[in-house]
């Protein structure tokens, strides 16, 4: 989640943020927000309804500034999380059969707890697991890719792919356990 | 990895709530033990930078051309006291429907309640449900007691401070989401008014929560901080 972003420079304006400059959020916003929108959007599959979250996620954004840490996270990641959880959380509230707990949890709980060393594995590891994703055989990174991106669960996943929940768990579950083992030896 | 079952089966567990496959009842334990346990919490951390990178898969899509002045209308005079008072009532409105709104704001702009005795409120005659709350690491920060009769909850005093934050107290109905009781006094004991529409939900088995939040906009329509204390509502 690097790319394009100029990584210093969206981390100073987020550091602003924190301390109440709201022309560091304008710039933040100029910079990321059809990226979050499209992160938005993608979830929630309505522009409307995704306006309406990707609003949630600045104000979020502002309150929150101040708990951002470089030294965690790239901003562009951090920015992104926020926006994928918001529309995830928006998405299970309006899913039919699913609860309606969402909105509850903030992004990042008990993260201030995290130690340093710990903060800078976070760091490495963003970047092994771009290379790690690649390394999926492609049903298990398809299936963990839309079920990420689309804000799927299982069972969606599964009536998508017109195949037994079970199947589509262990698809998964071999996907997620290969990519923490291929991180663990990066 | 480690051979102990149980830790792997809950990092499972953490990375199916990061990615988001869970629903119902799993994604609730799932969120309830983020907010219970610190190295759950983590392993969620882990998990979504392991999967952030997918996101650069994403497309950018510019949204609408007046969603800035939008947001910039929810954070505009953040350091302006004469925009503060019009924009609680505005924001609250927005947020949360009218009539919900305007009762609950007027719960938390009455003037502040006498201090109230230190616990054990739930002794108190009339007193008929009780919540004790407990920080992230389970240990107890506060009691409520909430008689029904009265309509009257009774939160006990709590240092629950933070630069420029106030404690905010939240309502939980099992599987919902959560409803603002106003802010609490930061350091002496609160009463707590429930709007009348929360009647049917500040019941047995909810989940009573404080968050530290912003001073402007409360009531707020959903929490944005993380959970400082939390427990579930009981008969006595």
């Amino acid at each position: 989640m690097t790319g394009a972003f100029d990584r210093d420079g969206l981390a100073a304006d987020i550091a602003q943020v924190g301390a109440g400059d709201r022309s560091a959020l304008h710039r933040v916003y100029r910079v990321t927000s059809a990226k979050l929108f499209g992160i938005c959007l993608r979830i929630v599959g309505d522009r409307a309804a995704a306006e309406d979250v990707l609003q949630e996620v600045y104000v979020i954004v502002w309150r929150n500034a101040a708990r951002f840490d470089s030294a965690r996270a790239s901003p562009i990641t951090w920015l992104a999380m926020i926006a994928r959880n918001r529309a995830i959380d928006w998405k299970r509230a309006h899913d039919r059969h699913t609860d309606r707990f969402g909105m509850m949890m903030p992004p990042f709980v008990a993260s201030d707890d995290l130690p340093a060393d710990q903060a800078l594995a976070a760091q490495q590891m963003e970047a092994a697991a771009v290379r790690c994703l690649e390394t999926l055989g492609p049903d298990q990174r398809a299936a963990i890719r839309d079920t990420f991106l689309d804000g799927l669960t299982y069972i969606q996943l599964a009536e998508r792919l017109r195949l037994p929940l079970g199947t589509v768990k262990s698809r998964i579950r071999r996907g997620l356990l290969e990519l923490k083992k291929c991180l663990s030896h990066d | 990895m480690t051979d102990d079952p149980t830790l792997a089966d809950l990092d499972t567990l953490a990375a199916e709530y990061a990615l988001g496959a869970l629903d119902g009842q799993e994604r609730l334990r799932a969120m309830a033990l983020q907010r219970s346990d610190p190295a759950f919490a983590r392993a969620v951390q882990e998990w979504e930078t392991r999967l952030s990178p997918l996101l650069r898969d994403v497309d950018a899509v510019p949204p609408g051309d007046r969603l800035w002045s939008r947001i910039s209308g929810r954070i505009e005079g953040a350091n302006d006291n004469n925009a503060r008072a019009a924009r609680r009532w505005r924001l609250a409105t927005f947020a949360t429907g009218a009539v919900a709104a305007a009762l609950a704001v007027m719960v938390v702009t009455q003037p502040p309640a006498p201090p109230l005795p230190a616990p054990p409120v739930a002794v108190t005659p009339g007193v008929q449900h009780v919540a004790q709350l407990v920080d992230p690491q389970g240990k107890p920060l506060m009691t409520i007691g909430y008689d029904t009769q009265a309509r009257t909850m009774r939160v006990s005093a709590a240092d629950l401070t933070a630069a420029g934050r106030v404690p905010e107290l939240w309502v939980i109905p099992a599987g919902g989401k959560p409803h603002s009781l106003g802010a609490l006094t930061e350091h002496g004991a609160s009463r707590i008014v429930p709007p009348v529409q929360l009647d049917a939900i500040v019941r047995d088995g909810a989940t009573l929560a404080v968050t530290l939040e912003p001073r402007e906009g409360i009531p707020h329509a959903a929490p944005s901080g993380a959970i400082v204390a939390s427990g579930t509502i009981t008969s006595i």
